[in-house]
């Protein structure tokens, strides 16, 4: 074993990291679910791609940066060498259960009856009419479920100004400057948030989060 | 919007992920419990997987040191003996060995003319040597 990796396995923090790297791998499924991925779950409730779960992704991902299939990063943190790791397991995975990419080769000839080669004659890879419009329609409901979640904090300014912020990607740091709060404070906006989390977390398009909202749980 | 780019939603979610870092371990355990994650049985699970290459790597000396043993054992067996064996027995044997060597020794033997038993015994009993040498050498480059 990489004596980096090692060390860093037999710190203190070690299962902290270890929860963080599912939490990660957990969101990353998730972020699929909201490009039209529609996952399984296992009986706990744990979100799957094909048959594994966060769980599964975390723990192969420590089974392949210990016996050396994949690279330990010394110059990196353990969390962002598991997290490289997961991101592309749950990549291959999504990719081994999607139905749709496999496209039969056939033989095909010129005017003249000369086979052609199917890579140079290969015509450019873009999106469908149908793709792009279902690719539109997910945007268009992502959108449409941040607006209800900013409405749904109706009064709390704060709580808005953080949602807004984060659907437009700022990190931690740019929240706190931009609101001209504490990174504590940011963090207990994130605490109260993932409290929400339920309505949000797994909804599959704008109509369930609203049905969800309206529950109220 | 390209398509590569995350939407909103996307981006929440990965805002989320990043403050993970200023969670506390009750707070880590709160949250995985709410997206149905049990980090004890993955904890466990790593505490496995660690101490099972641990063990793996404790132990890697004691699989060297039986390579070793078996190529010395190899080594020092006595070869078959077989200007003792019975000269049907060492007939079989040598036209064994002629097909195992395919064509080219049988060509190179048949040029010799004809052998004794005993020329056919010393020649299985050196190839036989060399056989042992040969693996013995495999063993010790792994």
């Amino acid at each position: 074993m990489n004596p980096a990796l090692k060390a860093a396995l037999a710190e203190p923090g070690y299962r902290d990291t270890v929860a963080r790297a599912a939490i990660h791998a957990d969101t990353t499924i998730r972020r699929y679910i909201w490009r039209g991925y529609r996952p399984r779950y296992s009986a706990q409730g744990e979100v799957m791609v094909g048959d594994k779960t966060a769980k599964d992704f975390v723990s192969e991902a420590v089974l392949r940066l210990i016996n050396g299939r994949r690279a330990f990063d010394p110059s990196r943190p353990l969390l962002d060498n598991l997290n490289s790791v997961t991101d592309s397991l749950i990549s291959a995975e999504k990719k081994r259960s999607d139905r749709s990419g496999i496209v039969d080769y056939t033989k095909e000839t010129d005017e003249e009856g000369n086979p052609s080669d199917p890579i140079s004659t290969a015509v450019a890879i873009a999106l469908t009419p149908d793709e792009k419009l279902r690719g539109d329609e997910l945007r268009e409901d992502q959108r449409r479920c941040i607006g209800a979640l900013i409405a749904s904090f109706d009064g709390d300014d704060e709580m808005q100004k953080y949602i807004e912020a984060l659907s437009v990607g700022f990190k931690r740091s740019e929240i706190s400057e931009l609101m001209g709060i504490s990174g504590a404070q940011v963090d207990e906006l994130r605490r109260k948030l993932t409290k929400y989390a339920r309505k949000f977390f797994g909804v599959t398009n704008f109509e369930e989060l609203q049905r969800r909202l309206q529950e109220g749980n | 919007m390209t398509n590569d780019e995350p939407g909103p939603m996307e981006n929440l979610l990965n805002g989320l992920d990043q403050q993970s870092d200023a969670l506390s371990s009750d707070q880590l355990r709160i949250e995985l419990q709410d997206r149905g994650i049990d980090i004890d049985a993955l904890l466990q699970k790593m505490d496995a997987i660690i101490a099972a290459h641990d063990k793996h790597e404790r132990l890697a000396w004691m699989r060297v040191a039986d390579e070793k043993k078996e190529s010395l054992r190899i080594a020092e067996t006595p070869g078959a003996q077989w200007s003792d064996q019975k000269p049907e027995h060492v007939l079989i044997a040598f036209a064994r060995f002629l097909k195992a060597g395919g064509p080219e020794r049988a060509l190179a033997f048949k040029n010799k003319g004809t052998l004794s038993l005993q020329d056919m015994a010393a020649i299985l009993e050196a190839d036989e040597r060399l056989q042992k040498r040969t693996q013995g050498k495999g063993t010790d480059s792994t």
